[in-house]
C-alpha cells in the first residue's frame, strides 16, 4: 500500500514532469472549438482510389479537424468531377484525365493533391477468342471505352505501344456498368477500363479473357480538386481537410488489415476483390512534379486527338493549390517553382 | 518507506540514469552518424542522377549517339548497383519503401530508356510509321520524366527522412536528457524536500516528546507515523516512556509508602520520647521515691537497730533479774511461780535470739560490701566444717559438693548466705537418716553462676513458695523446727545486694532445692 508521503512525492513527480512535457505536448494538440465546417466531396464507388476520403470520414478525422463532411458517391471519378464543377459538391476526385480535360476545357481548377496512384489499375480485357496478345494485334478490333475518363487515355497510350492509331481500330463509348453486358453479347471484342470494373470482368469471364497493360507507359493518378475561388476563400478549411486525410494515410499505413474492413462496410465492396487489387495502389496523399508533367502529356495528346477545344496548354504549374498540402505536411509537396 | 532506502532512491536513481545515458549516447551517436552517412550516400544518388539526367539531355537533344546512350546506361546501372549495394544501410521502415521505390524507379527508367533508343531505331529503320514513333516517344518521354522526378523525389525525399531521423533522435536525445536530468534533479530535490520535512518536522516532534517525557509527562506518547527509523525511534522512546511511566508509578506509590511509614515513624518517635519523657519523668519520682525509700529504710533500720539495742538492756536486766531471784529465793517458790520464772528467761532468752538475729539482718542491710574474688568450694568446705562440729554424734549426713564457681563478692556475707542454708539444709533434714545434702553449680545462664543447695528433709509445698524468704515468715511450727524466719529474708537481701537472685523448688516430705545466682562479674549495691 502505497504511503501518504510516497503519494504527496509521486504527484509533485508528475507535475513536474507534466511542467516539462506540457509545452512539447501542446503544439501537438488540436482544439477544436465553434460549430463544425460543411465541405462535400465527391467521390467514386465501386473502387478504392477514394480509400483516404473513406476513411477519413469513417474514423472522424474530418470530425477532429472540426469538419461536417458529405461524401457523395459517383460511379465514376469523370461524374464527380462534373458535380463539383457544377457547384453540387465543393471537392471532387477523380483520376488526372478528367481533371486535364476540365483544365483544357478552361475550368479554373486547383488540384489540391493526388490521393492514389497505381501502374495496374487500368488495363485492357481482351476476348482470348478475338485472338489479340499484344497491343499490335487490335487492329480492327472493336474496343469499349468511356470517353473522357482514364480508360480512354489508357487506350490511346497502348495503341501507340503497339504501333497504331485510334483509327485502326472500333472504338465504342460505353459507360462501365455497359461493358460487361458488351462483351458478353460480342458488342466488343476489348474493354479499356479501371479497376474494379475491370477485375470484377476478369473474376467474371475467366480464362476467357486477359488483361493487356504496359506499366511502363501508364501510370494513372487520383486527384482531389476544387474550384480556384473555393481553394482562395476556403483555405483554411483546405488545410483541415488535408490533415485529414493525412491521418486516414498514416492509418493505412499503420493498419492495413482494418482499412480494408472498413472499406468494405462503408463503400460495400467485394473483400475479395480489395485483397486481390490491394498491392497495385499507393494510397499517399502528395503534390509532385510527376503530376504536372503526366498532364502535359496528356493535355498534348488532348490537343492532338482534337479532345478538347483549346490548342494551347495553359500553364499547368497555376492549376495546381500547394497550399493547403504543405500547411498539413510540407514534405508531401514537391513542386518546382 | 525507510528513510535509508528513500535516500537510496536518488542514488539508485542516478545511477539508473547513468546505466541509460550510456546506451543512450551510444545509439544516438551511432544514430547520428548513420545519419550523415547515409546524407552522403544520397548525395552520391543525387549527383549520379543528376549525371544521368545530362547524359540523357545530351543523348535526346542533341547527338542521339550511341556513345552516349551506353554511357547514360553505364551511368544508370552505375546508380542501380549504388542502390542495391548501399541500399541496407537506410534501415527504417520510411527510408526502406523510398530506397525501394528508387531502386524500382531506377529499373524502370532503364527500361524506359532502352525502348525510347529502340524506338529511335525502329523510326530510324522505317519498321514503325514516324508518326506514332513521334507520339510513342513522347509519351515514353513522358514517363521517363515522370519516374526521373520520381528518382529525383524520391532522394530527396530520403534526403528529407534522414534529416527527419537525425532531427528525432538530436530532439529525442536532447529531451531525454533533458527528463533525465530535470528527473534527476527533479528526484534529488524531492528526496531533500522531503527527507528534510520529514526529518525536520519528526525530528522536532520527537524533540517535543523528549521534552514533554523530560518534564515528567510519562503518558505522553509519540504518534507513530510510516515504517521507519524514525517510526522505529518513535515506538523505541514510547516504550521507554511506558517503562519510565510504570518505574514512576512503582517510585510514587513506594514514596507514598514511605511517607506514611515515616509519618507513622515520627508519630511513634514522637509518642516513644512521650513515653521516654513520661517514663523519665516516672523514673524521676521513682528515683525521688527510691530515696524516700532508702531514707526511710534507713530510719526504719536504725530505728530497728536502735530499738533492738535499747531492747537488749532492759531484756538483760529482767533475765539478770529472774536469775537473781531464783538463786535467792529458789526454795520459797513453789512449783508454779518457778515454772512461771522458767517462762519468762526462756522468753526473755528467745526475745534476745530474735534481737539478735534482727540486728544481724539490719546489719547486712547497711553493712558495705567489699568485693573480692572468693572460691566457693572452699567457702562451703569451711562452712560444713563449722556446721558438722555442733552436730550431735549421732546425726549422719551424706555431704556431696560438686566444683563450684570462683564468684566476686563479700566474703563474710557469702559466708552467711552459704551458711544459713546449709544450715537450714541440716535442720530440717533432722528426720532423715541419713541425710543428703548436695551443693552443686548448674551451668552458666546468661552471665549468672548459678548455685543450688539441695536436701532430702521435709521439703514445703510450692503454693506458699512466695512466703519462703520473707523476713519472720516459717512454714513450719517451731515445735517442729526451731528457728526465728530470718535466716532465708538474710540469704535474699544478701545476694540481691550481689546483684543476684535467689528460688526454691521443694516438695512437702520430698526435699527441697534452693538457688541463688550471682553475676559472673559481681556489681554491688549499696
Amino acid at each position: 500500500m502505497m504511503t501518504p508521503l510516497l503519494k504527496r512525492a509521486l504527484c509533485l513527480a508528475l507535475l513536474v514532469l507534466s511542467m516539462i512535457l506540457l509545452p512539447a505536448c501542446e503544439k501537438k494538440s488540436t482544439e477544436i472549438s465553434g460549430p463544425r465546417e460543411k465541405v462535400s466531396i465527391a467521390a467514386v464507388k465501386n473502387q478504392i482510389s477514394t480509400a483516404l476520403i473513406v476513411i477519413a470520414d469513417q474514423n472522424g478525422y474530418f470530425i477532429e479537424e472540426g469538419l461536417d463532411a458529405t461524401i457523395q458517391l459517383h460511379t465514376y471519378g469523370k461524374l464527380a468531377m462534373e458535380t463539383m464543377l457544377s457547384g453540387k459538391a465543393d471537392l471532387a476526385t477523380s483520376a488526372e484525365t478528367p481533371v486535364m480535360l476540365a483544365i483544357m476545357a478552361g475550368e479554373k481548377l486547383a488540384v489540391l493533391a493526388t490521393i492514389e496512384s497505381s501502374k495496374e489499375n487500368e488495363g485492357l480485357l481482351v476476348k482470348k477468342s478475338s485472338g489479340i496478345k499484344t497491343f499490335s494485334d487490335l487492329r480492327g478490333k472493336r474496343i469499349g471505352v468511356t470517353p473522357g475518363t482514364s480508360g480512354e487515355f489508357f487506350l490511346d497510350t497502348m495503341l501507340t505501344s503497339g504501333g497504331l492509331r485510334q483509327e485502326d481500330v472500333l472504338i465504342l463509348s460505353l459507360a462501365p456498368k455497359e461493358m460487361p453486358e458488351a462483351m458478353r453479347s460480342n458488342r466488343v471484342d476489348a474493354v479499356a477500363v479501371w479497376n474494379f470494373p475491370l477485375q470484377e470482368m476478369k473474376n467474371e469471364f475467366g480464362d476467357q479473357v486477359i488483361i493487356l497493360r504496359d506499366q511502363t507507359l501508364y501510370t494513372s493518378f487520383f486527384c482531389l480538386s476544387t474550384h480556384q475561388d473555393y481553394a482562395r476563400t476556403r483555405k483554411d478549411l483546405l488545410i483541415k481537410v488535408m490533415r485529414a486525410l493525412v491521418k486516414a494515410e498514416d492509418f493505412i499505413k499503420d493498419n492495413p488489415e482494418q482499412a480494408r474492413r472498413l472499406l468494405k462496410t462503408s463503400l460495400g465492396l467485394n473483400e475479395q476483390l480489395i485483397s486481390q487489387l490491394w498491392p497495385i495502389y499507393s494510397f499517399k496523399v502528395s503534390l509532385n512534379q510527376s503530376l504536372l508533367i503526366i498532364l502535359e502529356d496528356e493535355a498534348h495528346w488532348a490537343i492532338n486527338r482534337n479532345l478538347v477545344p483549346a490548342t494551347q496548354i495553359p500553364n499547368i504549374a497555376e492549376y495546381l493549390y500547394p497550399d493547403a498540402l504543405s500547411a498539413a505536411r510540407p514534405a508531401a509537396v514537391r513542386l518546382i517553382r | 518507506m525507510r528513510i535509508r532506502t528513500r535516500l537510496n532512491l536518488p542514488v539508485l536513481f542516478a545511477f539508473s540514469t547513468l546505466l541509460i545515458i550510456g546506451p543512450l549516447l551510444f545509439f544516438a551517436y551511432s544514430d547520428l552518424r548513420k545519419a550523415s552517412r547515409n546524407e552522403l550516400y544520397v548525395d552520391n544518388i543525387l549527383q549520379l542522377i543528376s549525371e544521368t539526367v545530362l547524359l540523357r539531355d545530351n543523348y535526346l537533344l542533341v547527338t542521339s549517339s550511341e556513345h552516349l546512350s551506353s554511357q547514360w546506361q553505364a551511368k544508370a546501372s552505375q546508380l542501380e548497383k549504388f542502390l542495391h549495394d548501399y541500399g541496407k544501410n537506410f534501415a527504417t521502415k520510411g527510408q526502406e519503401d523510398t530506397i525501394a521505390g528508387l531502386q524500382n524507379n531506377c529499373m524502370e527508367i532503364q527500361e524506359i530508356f532502352a525502348r525510347v533508343t529502340a524506338n529511335r531505331q525502329q523510326i530510324k529503320q522505317n519498321e514503325i510509321e514516324p508518326e506514332i514513333g513521334k507520339e510513342l516517344e513522347k509519351r515514353l518521354l513522358a514517363q521517363f520524366l515522370f519516374r526521373n522526378q520520381l528518382l529525383y523525389d524520391g532522394s530527396l525525399q530520403l534526403q528529407t527522412l534522414i534529416r527527419e531521423r537525425r532531427e528525432t533522435t538530436r530532439n529525442g536525445l536532447v529531451t531525454v536528457l533533458l527528463i533525465l536530468t530535470f528527473g534527476l534533479m527533479g528526484t534529488f530535490t524531492i528526496t531533500a524536500f522531503f527527507i528534510n520535512r520529514t526529518l525536520h518536522s519528526r525530528i522536532k516532534l520527537l524533540h517535543e516528546s523528549a521534552v514533554n517525557i523530560a518534564r515528567g509527562t510519562f503518558s505522553h506518547r509519540i504518534p507513530i507515523r510510516g515504517q521507519d527509523e524514525l517510526s522505529d525511534l518513535a515506538l523505541a522512546v514510547n516504550d521507554m516512556s511506558a517503562q519510565l511511566q510504570r518505574s514512576y508509578s512503582e517510585l510514587k506509590n513506594e514514596i507514598a509508602q514511605r511517607t506514611k511509614t515515616e509519618e507513622s515513624l515520627r508519630a511513634s518517635q514522637k509518642l516513644l520520647q512521650q513515653n521516654e519523657q513520661h517514663i523519665a519523668m516516672l523514673n524521676r519520682d521513682l528515683e525521688v521515691q527510691v530515696s524516700k525509700l532508702i531514707e526511710a529504710n534507713r530510719e526504719l533500720e536504725s530505728f530497728s537497730y536502735s530499738v533492738s539495742h535499747d531492747l537488749r538492756a532492759p531484756l538483760r536486766h529482767l533475765a539478770g533479774f529472774v536469775e537473781l531471784l531464783e538463786s535467792r529465793n529458789k526454795r520459797g517458790l513453789d512449783e508454779k511461780s518457778q515454772h512461771y520464772l522458767r517462762v519468762i528467761s526462756d522468753s526473755a532468752t528467745k526475745m534476745g535470739c530474735l534481737i539478735d538475729d534482727l540486728l544481724s539482718f539490719s546489719r547486712m542491710s547497711r553493712s558495705e560490701i567489699n568485693k573480692k574474688p572468693i572460691d566457693l568450694n572452699q567457702l562451703v568446705q569451711e562452712v560444713i566444717k563449722d556446721i558438722s562440729r555442733d552436730l550431735p554424734a549421732e546425726r549422719r549426713i551424706e555431704w556431696y559438693t560438686g566444683t563450684l564457681p570462683r564468684v566476686v563478692g563479700d566474703y563474710p556475707m557469702l559466708r552467711q548466705v552459704l551458711f544459713n542454708l546449709l544450715a537450714n539444709a541440716v535442720k530440717y533434714s533432722k528426720n532423715a537418716d541419713p541425710a543428703k545434702i548436695e551443693i552443686t553449680a548448674l551451668p552458666p545462664e546468661a552471665g549468672y553462676q548459678v548455685v543450688a543447695v539441695r536436701d532430702n528433709g521435709s521439703g514445703f509445698d510450692m503454693r506458699f513458695v512466695d512466703k519462703l524468704f520473707g523476713l519472720f515468715q516459717r512454714l513450719h511450727s517451731a515445735e517442729e523446727f526451731e528457728g526465728t524466719g530470718v535466716g532465708l529474708a538474710n540469704v535474699r537481701r544478701i545476694i540481691s545486694r550481689h546483684g543476684g537472685k535467689t528460688w526454691a523448688e521443694g516438695e512437702l516430705n520430698k526435699g527441697a532445692t534452693f538457688y541463688f545466682s550471682l553475676p559472673s562479674e559481681v556489681r554491688g549495691t549499696s
